[in-house]
């Protein structure tokens, strides 16, 4: 194979990755939340996952169905080893439920990635459109990992309301995320 | 009904301290009902992907923000002179901060400070600047010494070959660079090759590739290096390793050779099996497996039987989570099966990826069926 060939299908494999990652990104995000039910050790964990099949993009993509197993393999080891690294393994679900939920993503077709890329998309779109206290403290509780009584003591609200606030987002956020994915499905 | 209740218990998971029985609850809902397994996923997507969409609006808000006009009131009246006069000592010191800021390089490029690169197919010599991305960049012959004026000072070497997707991120095909990153001005700093990833926070350091390994020094600080099958080690200063594309050289072929064989049966009786380099004895007709257990992760382990006589199972196994038993397991339960009675081969293959192309070594151990 000559350098221009090798050029050649070293790009493919690159576009083929990002297509297969993108697609793939939103339940990988999602797997290690669940595993960890941290916001930022699953962050970290996808990242590094990200930087693992950079380094060899080809062994990712040459499994076919397989890829999807491995990328997840990788991605729970990652996860549960940030986590301990962190001190923040308290929420952690249990081993065997950790295997029963990645049995489950198995078992997961093309169609749950699709749902799941779309989720994402939505979301983004969803969280636009919040405003006033709304806004205010869901980001406070997301964006600064601010515990409920501190947001509380900034909103001069009791915790209670932040709670019924934070609450009440969450329902309007799903019931957004799911019209808008439910929409976009019944395109033709 | 059960949605409703999975939705009000994946919530309180998710919150500050969740409380003990909901977590209960929660765990026993996922581990017997698989709906309820794919709705938990669909919040855990969910919930990343608002952390994500919250992250992404607050930033462009700050890139918004620093772009706004600066605004200046026009001067009113004064109430003492002595406010005056701090006014246009403060008016004069933002006047000079605001011509620093303007006569500052861009932090968005590299400069070329010795030495000369051909980059993205143009041609730099000392002095001149360039933006990032940059895909490809060969150094000249004598090396060239690269400043991203955010903190990243780096050297490479003569014809080295590498790549900076965004500040931070190198990519090393062929030669060697040295880095020498300020932690608190730079930003995350990684240099990946073939073989491995640096993660760097504030140290100089070496890395060079040539023929499928690569290399990494650090002549001062700490890095983390990882491989792609995820192992990791910190270095710190005058520590050297290398890498090739199965991991960390030597240590897995070194834990391969260590590793321990256990003989287990339906009965739950186990034991490990001493002297591997003799034929291993093993009652006909009767249900076993056998475990492998290795002191370090590997992605794969393969198990590979090959006999002259029918074999029960299918000859060969792919484990790529413990336990690695010869037979598989089944929600962490080894499988069992009996083995005709002769002479049979096995090979435990480790592998450093579960798609069967890296293997890192192997042993043979000849099983007597009696």
């Amino acid at each position: 194979m000559d350098d221009s060939q090798a050029n050649t299908d070293s790009s493919r494999i690159r576009v083929s990755l990002v297509h297969f990652l993108s697609r793939q990104q939103a339940m990988l995000r999602g797997y290690a939340y669940a595993i960890c039910g941290d916001h930022l050790v699953a962050d970290d964990a996808v990242q590094e996952l990200s930087l693992i099949v950079a380094a060899d993009p080809q062994r990712a993509l040459e499994g076919g169905e397989d890829a999807g197993r491995w990328l997840r393999a990788v991605l729970r080891n990652k996860t549960l080893e940030l986590s301990r690294r962190a001190g923040r393994q308290r929420r952690a679900l249990s081993s065997d439920v950790i295997e029963a939920l990645s049995l489950s993503l198995n078992d997961l077709d093309e169609e749950a990635a699709e749902r799941h890329h779309r989720m994402r998309i939505a979301m983004a779109e969803c969280v636009s459109a919040l405003a006033g206290d709304a806004r205010t403290v869901i980001e406070a509780r997301y964006c600064q990992d601010l515990s409920c009584e501190a947001i509380a003591a900034n909103v001069r609200r009791s915790v209670q309301a932040v709670y019924a606030i934070l609450k009440r987002v969450r329902v309007s956020l799903a019931v957004c995320v799911n019209q808008r994915v439910s929409g976009a499905q019944e395109l033709p | 009904m059960t949605g409703d209740r999975l939705d009000e218990l994946a919530t309180a998971w998710s919150t500050d301290d969740p409380d003990p029985a909901l977590r209960a609850e929660l765990e026993e809902l996922l581990r017997r009902d698989p709906t309820a397994r794919h709705r938990f996923l669909d919040h855990c997507v969910a919930e990343m992907a608002l952390v994500e969409s919250l992250a992404s609006a607050a930033k462009a808000k700050e890139v918004k923000d620093s772009q706004e006009p600066l605004r200046i009131s026009p001067f009113t009246r004064w109430r003492s002179t002595t406010a005056r006069a701090m006014a246009v000592w403060a008016a004069g010191l933002a006047a000079l901060l605001l011509v620093a800021v303007l006569l500052l390089p861009s932090r968005d490029g590299l400069r070329v400070t010795a030495g000369s690169v051909v980059a993205n197919g143009q041609t730099l010599a000392p002095g001149s600047r360039v933006a990032v991305p940059l895909t490809n960049i060969t150094a000249g012959a004598d090396g060239v010494e690269l400043d991203d004026l955010a903190g990243i000072v780096m050297r490479a070497g003569p014809g080295s070959t590498f790549a900076i997707t965004t500040p931070g991120m190198i990519r090393l095909e062929a030669g060697r660079l040295t880095l020498k990153v300020d932690g608190k001005r730079a930003p995350p700093t990684t240099v990946e090759t073939e073989e491995l990833v640096v993660n760097v926070v504030g140290t100089r350091f070496r890395v060079a590739r040539s023929a499928k390994e690569t290399d990494v020094e650090v002549e001062q600080g700490t890095v983390r290096v990882t491989t792609p099958d995820r192992t990791v080690q910190e270095l710190s200063t005058g520590m050297r390793i290398a890498a090739d594309t199965t991991g960390f050289i030597d240590e897995k072929r070194r834990a391969l050779n260590a590793m321990r064989l256990i003989y287990l049966d339906e009965n739950n009786n186990q034991r490990v099996l001493e002297q591997l380099d003799q034929p291993i004895r093993l009652p006909a007709d009767r249900p076993f497996t056998l475990r492998a257990e290795l002191s370090r992760e590997v992605t794969a382990l393969s198990f590979r039987l090959t006999s002259n006589q029918n074999l029960p199972r299918h000859p060969r196994r792919i484990e790529v989570t413990r336990p690695y038993d010869l037979w598989g397991d089944t929600d962490h339960q080894p499988n069992f099966s009996a083995l005709p009675a002769g002479q049979h081969r096995l090979s435990i293959i480790a592998f450093a990826d579960n798609l069967g192309e890296q293997p890192i070594g192997s042993r043979q151990f000849v099983l007597l069926v009696e």
